[in-house]
């Protein structure tokens, strides 16, 4: 996958929270809406806490690797979680289903994180091999429902914009719009995040180069990140890489920006 | 995770905030078994700062639910003001029948 992101944490329960985050961040700038985000960051929760519990079974064991990102292979598109571990064969279906009969002993509440899992996921796949537990979770998107252009604010004074598909005639003015009214809100650091998009014709590179102009003017930069394959051909092509600072995460980028702020 | 505790006449309140999850749960376990032990039957969970919960901070409730239902004298761990994301995060559970559940505080107290 071109826009696949990774992490790896520790397996223990304090560490968690920086998936959640990890995920969250990444769903969000694949433009899901809050509820979707939410959802996601639930599922992760409770897979990373399964896997301390039940298949290193203890903290400071082993580590657990993340991977996440958009998967346009599916029917409409999918937000997919993948985790792995080096911890003993486990199958959550094996964990025993949640019992909540609330009278007296009989309450138990095994098996709840699972439930959550298979509740705001759409598909969980599971398999042991060569050493290694892996769980795929997938969140089915409505492409409709995705925002072609959206922005969000990323680190202290930096915006991310982001843009799915084509950027062409129909894509452009929206994405023009949405760094106009930034920058003319004063916010002059800016991401433009081309992870999720697959083109870009000349007008869209206009639109890039001009507010990267207004951001300078204004004693701000534009950075880009999430370049990729044909795309980077393209801005490979008109020489762009020698104008603008491209980075590979859109944090990494915001760090550049703040780094370069201070500066 | 945050949590304090006030005594009211008929009832305590247990204020949580922040996030309650696998690294935070148990802290909220055991303020809740220490209160229980101390004969403190009929408790109020103020959840409005909880931004977010996980399963683990559902089993600790619970747990005590299980626990003042069995007491001598016949408590209740009674729920106020959840968030739009924890009051979902009940009702994924199926834990939105088992609690009451209460939009203000003041309700809940009183309840008692």
């Amino acid at each position: 996958m071109p826009n696949e992101q990774n992490l790896v944490i520790p397996g223990q329960y304090d560490s968690i929270q920086q998936a959640c985050q990890f995920v969250g961040d990444a769903a969000e700038s694949a433009g899901l809406d809050s509820q979707s985000v939410f959802h996601i960051q639930l599922a992760v929760d409770e897979a990373c806490a399964n896997i301390v519990e039940h298949a290193y079974e203890g903290e400071g064991k082993g580590d657990i690797r993340i991977a996440c990102g958009m998967d346009d292979v599916c029917e409409g598109a999918c937000f997919y979680v993948r985790l792995e571990d080096q911890g003993q064969p486990f199958d959550p279906d094996m964990v025993a289903a949640p019992s909540l009969a609330t009278d007296g002993d009989e309450l138990k509440i095994g098996g709840l994180g699972m439930r959550f899992m298979r509740k705001v996921m759409d598909q969980i796949e599971f398999k042991f091999q060569s050493g290694s537990n892996e769980l795929v979770m997938f969140k089915r998107i409505e492409k409709d429902t995705l925002p072609r252009v959206w922005r969000r604010p990323l680190e202290q004074s930096v915006f991310l914009v982001g843009a799915r598909g084509r950027l062409d005639h129909a894509t452009v003015p929206d994405l023009e719009t949405a760094l106009n009214q930034l920058l003319s809100d004063g916010h002059v650091y800016l991401v433009v995040d081309l992870s999720q998009a697959s083109y870009i014709n000349s007008g869209g590179l206009r639109a890039l180069v001009s507010a990267w102009r207004a951001a300078r003017k204004q004693g701000g930069d534009l950075h880009l990140c999430g370049v990729h394959g044909r795309l980077r051909e393209i801005i490979e092509m008109v020489g762009f890489e020698r104008v603008f600072q491209i980075h590979s995460t859109p944090s990494e980028a915001a760090n550049a920006l703040i780094a370069s702020s201070d500066a | 995770m945050e949590i304090t505790i006030r005594e009211f006449k008929h009832a305590d309140v247990v204020t949580v905030s922040g996030r309650v999850d696998s690294s935070t749960a148990p802290k909220l376990d055991q303020t809740l078994k220490e209160l229980m032990d101390d004969k403190h039957y009929n408790i109020v969970l103020d959840l409005s700062g909880v931004e977010y919960m996980s399963s683990a901070g559902l089993r600790a409730m619970v747990s005590c639910l299980r626990r003042v239902k069995k007491g001598p004298r016949m408590g209740d761990l009674r729920l106020a003001n959840p968030s739009k994301r924890v009051a979902e995060v009940l009702e994924l559970a199926g834990l939105d029948e088992v609690f009451s559940v209460f939009d203000d505080l003041v309700g809940a107290v009183g309840s008692f």
